[in-house]
């Protein structure tokens, strides 16, 4: 089954979303913050990040950039949580640096999970 | 020998007298009835310059040239002739010396039967105090004009605070015709406050000099106006206070501004606090949102947890439009702006209020300048003018009234809050409760409600701040309770567009579904302004076959009587297999979102959504099945 990782930098959101992705049999693997999600990404693991954008170590841009950089077949999901604040302009740039889409929080899993499955086909 | 000795007193009075005339400072000559010098003596002499037998037994008119003499001098001579005694003041002009000046007395001098046969004039040169006077009073009138003329108002009142005189300036502060209105009036009427005037009043006796910032006053038509006020007590030579002197500034619009000025500042920072509080906040949402989701699908539809579980997403929803409300009134957003004629969105805000007006309650259009164009997102504006007008009929709900909604134009000089320039104005204007001056002040924080506790967030008005200050506007209210409330919007005019104006979005083909109604009608207007081909239609006749043609389709659950999962359900059923676009409440989405989520809705929006969310997704939409 395919590899997905959320980078989040709540933790209690960031084990919802493991629960929710796993109980859809995706492996997931977690990273709290930019820094880790790279140190963790595995090219051959995971197929799509889940990123947040506002974090405290290398934010979520970052993350885009750095593993379109890696593996740029990566499937990229940017979440943030600023509604129509920040993330309007932050959430289009998040797109144009090749986010396959981008969602604001708060949104259902269900959501989520089925864009998943859309992207990864 | 007695005559001699007596003739010898006679010679020494007659030397004396000769002593004294020759050194008095004053020039003294008589003049005999024919206009001729008998006797001048030295002062005179060397005043003029000339000795004595060169003016002795000559005539004045010789001296002093004819036309003189006959202008300034005969009448004088020929008056005291009669027996009287003249005093008067003339100047004489020579070559030598300028313009002198001289104050004259005339006397008759008389024989022994009584008769004037004589005259004695004693002449005072007064050139020096002449020329000190005339300064000085250069000067008073160059105060009298100044004080006349500043802006600043000059006063002076007694120890008891009677007016005693003030300047034109103090007048038109004031405004007050002409100086009677006031003088005679106590300066404590002015006082918003009369009994601070004691204080200051004590203050200026005990301390002299004082100044006093922002102080109330009320002017003639009972207006407040806001003045500074520098006064000190004048006092006698025994040092006891017999008046206040005092320079008066008005500053009303400057104290406004400034009011204004934090107002504004401080519902930035409430802003960016509550934006941030917001921010985080969706990101908790998220969590509850999940968790209850994951829940319900464990969990038998009929159970207790279940139920409970669905209760608490939805007030998870509720939740959601609060931060949405917040971040919106945070200015963040970044509004999609296109060009707007403003008639449109006040005929739409009209049009969806006429339906749904309590009885006893108008709603007026007053279109002035019907033709003005603003840069705005018109899914925006119209959440403003809603917003406002609701809020209207909710103050005429009790007594019924009439809410006029006015367009127009209104330039802003450089003063003002707002850059100069040309501005749109749309006031609305109720005849309802109204507020005080203090909730006025408030209304658009976020969070404050003159409404019932309880009754609303508080948000509407602070989201309608944001929107307007985005867009480069400015919002003012002014109301009176008991008659009504004026808010006016200000957004700057941007002149008609070409038509032909640049495409914002792709050129795909939108159907919106349903059309007929305000929200659906400002969407398409909005996307057809932004280079969309926009179609669209209410959910009955041929519309499945339009809606197979549009490369996106949009559905609201604007449709009273079609519930949009119904439409979803019909496009699904008759493989119309078009990306759809769902914009709903909340709600409306939870409640059917098992329904929804059956492939054919690739984007969702909750309202209110903007133009640049509807764009945005449908951009995306036609990229992914391009």
């Amino acid at each position: 089954m395919a590899g997905v990782m959320v980078v989040e930098d709540d933790p209690s959101l960031r084990e919802m979303l493991r629960e929710a992705l796993e109980k859809r049999r995706y492996t997931v693997i977690t990273a709290c913050d930019g820094r880790e999600a790279l140190a963790k990404f595995r090219p051959s693991v995971i197929d799509l990040v889940i990123t947040d954008l506002l974090m405290p170590e290398e934010d979520g841009l970052m993350v885009i950039m750095k593993i379109k950089e890696i593996k740029p077949s990566t499937k990229l999901i940017a979440i943030s949580g600023g509604g129509k604040a920040g993330p309007g302009s932050y959430l289009l740039i998040a797109h144009k640096l090749g986010a396959d889409h981008v969602f604001s929080k708060p949104f259902l899993p269900s959501e989520l999970v089925q864009k998943v499955k859309e992207i990864l086909g | 020998m007695a005559k001699r000795s007596k003739s010898s007193r006679t010679d020494r009075d007659h030397f004396f007298a000769e002593q004294i005339i020759d050194s008095s400072r004053s020039m003294i000559t008589i003049i005999n009835r024919d206009y001729v010098y008998e006797k001048v003596n030295r002062t005179f002499c060397l005043n003029h310059n000339r000795d004595a037998d060169s003016v002795i037994g000559r005539k004045l008119e010789e001296v002093w040239g004819r036309d003189n003499f006959n202008k300034n001098i005969k009448g004088n001579i020929d008056h005291c002739l009669t027996g009287r005694v003249v005093f008067y003041q003339a100047f004489f002009e020579t070559p030598a010396w300028g313009r002198r000046y001289y104050e004259v007395v005339l006397r008759p001098v008389r024989n022994d039967k009584e008769e004037v046969t004589h005259v004695l004039a004693e002449t005072f040169d007064i050139t020096e105090i002449k020329l000190k006077e005339q300064a000085a009073s250069e000067v008073e009138w160059e105060f009298r004009n100044l004080e006349s003329n500043l802006p600043i108002g000059f006063f002076r009142y007694d120890n008891e605070g009677v007016m005693l005189h003030v300047n034109k300036a103090f007048l038109r502060i004031i405004g007050a015709e002409n100086e009677n209105e006031v003088n005679g009036r106590s300066m404590r009427e002015f006082y918003k406050d009369p009994e601070l005037f004691d204080i200051h009043l004590s203050k200026l006796h005990s301390e002299g000099i004082a100044s006093f910032g922002r102080l109330e006053l009320m002017a003639y038509d009972g207006t407040m106006i806001i003045c500074r006020i520098n006064a000190f007590a004048v006092r006698d030579g025994s040092g006891n206070p017999i008046y206040i002197d005092g320079a008066m500034e008005d500053f009303t619009r400057e104290a406004d501004l400034e009011k204004r000025l934090l107002q504004s500042q401080k519902l930035d920072t409430i802003g960016l606090l509550a934006g941030g509080i917001a921010h985080d906040f969706n990101t908790i949402l998220t969590t509850i949102y999940g968790y209850s989701e994951l829940s319900l699908e464990t969990l038998d539809k009929s159970s207790e947890a279940y139920n409970n579980i669905w209760r608490i997403l939805q007030a998870a929803g509720r939740a959601r439009s609060l931060t949405n409300q917040i971040l919106a009134f945070s200015r963040h957003a970044g509004q999609e702006r296109i060009s707007v004629r403003l008639r449109d969105i006040i005929s739409e805000t009209t049009d969806s209020l006429k339906p749904v007006l309590p009885p006893g309650i108008d709603v007026i259009e007053e279109l002035v300048s019907p033709d003005l164009m603003v840069s705005a997102d018109p899914t925006q504006l119209y959440r403003v003018f809603i917003n406002l007008a609701r809020n209207a009929i909710q103050a005429m709900e009790d007594k019924g009234g009439k809410l006029t909604i006015t367009l127009d134009t209104r330039r802003c000089d450089k003063q003002g809050r707002l850059p100069e320039g040309e501005y749109a104005l749309i006031r609305f204007s109720d005849t309802g409760k109204g507020m005080d001056e203090k909730t006025a002040g408030r209304i658009f924080e976020p969070f404050f409600t003159a409404g019932k506790q309880g009754k609303g967030t508080g948000l509407g008005l602070s989201v309608v701040y944001g929107i307007i200050s985005e867009i480069d506007g400015d919002i003012n209210v002014s109301s009176k309770a008991d008659e009504g409330t004026v808010i006016d919007i200000l957004i700057p005019v941007t002149g008609a567009l070409p038509e032909a104006i640049p495409a914002k979005g792709s050129r795909a083909e939108v159907m919106i579904i349903p059309g007929s109604d305000s929200e659906s009608r400002l969407i398409a207007m909005a996307l057809s302004a932004s280079g969309y081909g926009v179609s669209s239609s209410d959910p009955s006749g041929d519309w499945i076959s339009e809606a197979g043609r549009a490369d996106v389709i949009v559905v609201t659950d604007n449709s009273p009587s079609v519930p949009a999962a119904d439409i979803i359900y019909s496009l699904a059923r008759h493989g119309v297999e078009r990306p759809v676009l769902m914009i709903s409440d909340f709600d409306v989405w939870l409640a059917a979102e098992k329904e929804l989520t059956s492939g054919l809705i690739k984007s969702n929006l909750f309202k209110p959504a903007s133009l640049k969310e509807i764009i945005y997704s449908i951009d995306g939409m036609i990229n992914k099945t391009s």
